[in-house]
């Protein structure tokens, strides 16, 4: 096949493009470990307090530097184990996120961090995240749920 | 009757005439916006 010189440049351009973008991709996920949130686990969306991980919500250290967050949400609130709604997670901390809904479908959003779940009826989802930056975060429902969905929130303090 | 086709032609360069330089450009133009923004995106990811 006879092909025009610039032709023949632009196809080695996109293929090592390609390239490039997919081993990236490959080295983030399994030598990085980076992976997508996960919702495997199911359990029963009317027993969730009974659920052994839901219990008691919140924040408990479970190794060195690591950490298991288990918050319930429902129309309109995250249950995160203290009224105050703040969360205080040691800097570079390893966290397990898993969180759950009693009722319809909530968001679950760290914003300006990578945690960003959607919570379903009947699935626990899950994430692991290593906050890296200290500062004040807000915890967010992003899918619309009700009309006191703008009430949701609650707060992650990273300190030092 | 029409004419006789003409046998042994020596190789004709098809693209003659035909300028590219602009297409190239315009893809390489494309190509690098997607690549900084494949990277920023990636670099956002990690910091986080």
């Amino acid at each position: 096949m006879n092909m025009h010189k610039y032709e023949k440049i632009w196809i080695f351009f996109g293929s090592a493009t390609l390239l490039v973008f997919l081993t990236l991709v490959g080295i983030s996920a399994f030598y990085m470990g980076n992976k997508p949130p996960s919702c495997a686990v199911t359990l029963d969306p009317e027993t969730v307090r009974e659920h052994a991980l839901f219990k008691e919500p919140g924040l408990k250290e479970i190794g060195d530097n690591e950490y298991q967050l288990t918050i319930v949400a429902s129309a309109f609130d995250y249950d995160v184990g203290n009224p105050e709604k703040v969360i205080e997670i040691p800097k570079g901390a390893k966290v397990h996120v898993s969180s759950t809904t009693t009722d319809v479908i909530h968001g679950f959003e760290i914003a300006g961090t990578n945690v960003n779940m959607m919570l379903e009826p009947g699935y626990i989802s899950t994430y692991t995240n290593t906050f890296k930056n200290a500062g004040t975060y807000t915890l967010v429902c992003n899918e619309y749920c009700g009309v006191g969905h703008h009430l949701m929130s609650a707060t992650i303090e990273v300190v030092e | 009757m029409g004419e006789p086709q003409k046998k042994n032609q020596a190789h004709v360069d098809e693209h003659e005439g035909i300028d590219l330089r602009g297409t190239l450009f315009g893809v390489g133009v494309v190509g690098f916006v997607i690549i900084i923004m494949w990277f920023g995106v990636w670099s956002l990811f990690l910091s986080r």
